[in-house]
């Protein structure tokens, strides 16, 4: 089945104020809203390559340093983000526990092999199932931002416990990382275009 | 067209399209004023005291931006200062700015530029997170602290509920078939 799309009916369709608009003017901005037109997102699965390697660069330090560190009455001790998930186990806080394994591994870690899934299988147009891998699109690029709880967390925690010697908790190197690594996930979800994975399925059919 | 209350969605991958919303534009402005209002006190005010070792520290929302950046963690304090500070604040100014454009029927060079930063804003002003963030750190200090809550807290709640409730009366496709037809008339 050929569905009707904007760009077979000679058409663009603008990413932010949904305006359909002619191709044979080919403006490059929206007259609208002037935000920028792409009929697909040019070079859009290169850049969300690029964000994606990028992002697993960072994912490991962001797992193997220390995310911060707690001195309690002179003792220095640095915890990793799986440090602290335990902690918190042994603490008996399971669902709190449940909850920053989810934001801080989970997500930033399924996001990069989704995204890597869907740059393989419209590169190399895999039959797939395009409106269940549509659906896997808009959960990646809906979830990301959750990942800044950590951060967050952290960033209170940091503020507040600052007594010297006494009580102090400060930021490892693991949070910049880390943050890169939310907000790099964040930019490859943005410049994948998912119209793609219709494109190429559609290739597929003719 | 979908009616009030309904919605209309892509026939090929489920996406929603539109959901009108009832009073869109006046309850935006509505929304947003009451977010000013609630902004300063939710950021300026003392959210969180500790009582550790007969010590007793208390600390608005903005510390936790200023705190990163006095130990050198620059980049993590420019980013927790966007997302939650800057960018909801500028979510709340431009819902302001462009629904009192539209409620009183004024235009202005700028309207389309605002209304596409409030559409950004959705994805990176991340006041939700936030407060995942706060119930975390709450709950690993009670362990070795006894915590209190400030003004500034209750205000950051009730700013959450004001956010969540503007993100959702603000009709973009009305909003910006209103700011097109004022763009035409100017043009006329």
């Amino acid at each position: 089945m050929t569905w009707l799309n904007a760009r077979n009916q000679g058409l663009i369709r603008c990413h932010d104020c949904s305006l359909l608009i002619d191709q044979v003017q080919v403006p490059e901005w929206c007259p609208r809203c002037h935000g920028k037109l792409h009929a697909r997102k040019a070079g859009g699965l290169v850049m969300t390559a690029v964000l994606v390697l990028t992002g697993i660069i960072f994912y490991i330090p962001a797992n193997l340093l220390p995310i911060m560190t707690v001195t309690r009455l002179g003792i220095e001790e640095a915890h990793t983000i799986t440090g602290g998930i335990i902690a918190l186990i042994h603490e008996g806080m399971l669902p709190i526990a449940l909850l920053v394994l989810i934001a801080s591994i989970l997500v930033p870690l399924l996001k990069l092999i989704g995204l890597i899934t869907l740059l393989i299988m419209v590169q190399f147009r895999w039959p797939m199932d395009a409106r269940y891998w549509t659906r896997v699109y808009r959960v990646i690029a809906f979830v990301g931002r959750w990942s800044m709880l950590d951060i967050f967390m952290i960033a209170i925690l940091v503020s507040l416990v600052d007594m010297g010697d006494i009580a102090r908790i400060i930021a490892g190197p693991a949070a910049t990382s880390f943050a890169m690594v939310v907000v790099i996930t964040m930019f490859a979800a943005n410049a994948f275009d998912p119209r793609l994975i219709w494109d190429s399925q559609e290739k597929i059919n003719e | 067209m979908p009616n009030l209350g309904e919605k209309s969605t892509c026939p090929r991958c489920g996406s929603v399209l539109q959901s009108p919303r009832q009073n869109s534009v006046e309850r935006t402005f509505a929304l947003s004023l009451a977010g000013i209002a609630l902004f300063f006190p939710a950021m300026f005010l003392p959210m969180i005291g500790i009582r550790l070792l007969g010590d007793y520290v208390e600390v608005p929302l903005w510390r936790s931006v200023s705190a990163l950046y006095e130990k050198g963690m620059w980049l993590v304090a420019v980013l927790v200062l966007l997302a939650s500070l800057v960018f909801p604040f500028i979510k709340i100014l431009f819902s302001l700015l462009v629904s009192g454009h539209l409620y009183f029927g004024r235009t202005s060079a700028h309207l389309a530029d605002w209304m596409r930063w409030i559409h950004h804003m959705h994805e990176w002003a991340m006041l939700e997170v936030y407060t995942l963030g706060i119930i975390v750190a709450v709950v690993k200090l009670t362990e070795d602290a006894e915590v209190f809550f400030g003004l500034g807290l209750y205000s950051f709640a009730a700013l959450l509920i004001v956010m969540t409730m503007l993100s959702a009366s603000i009709d973009e496709s009305l909003f910006w078939d209103k700011i097109g037809d004022l763009a035409m008339g100017k043009v006329e």
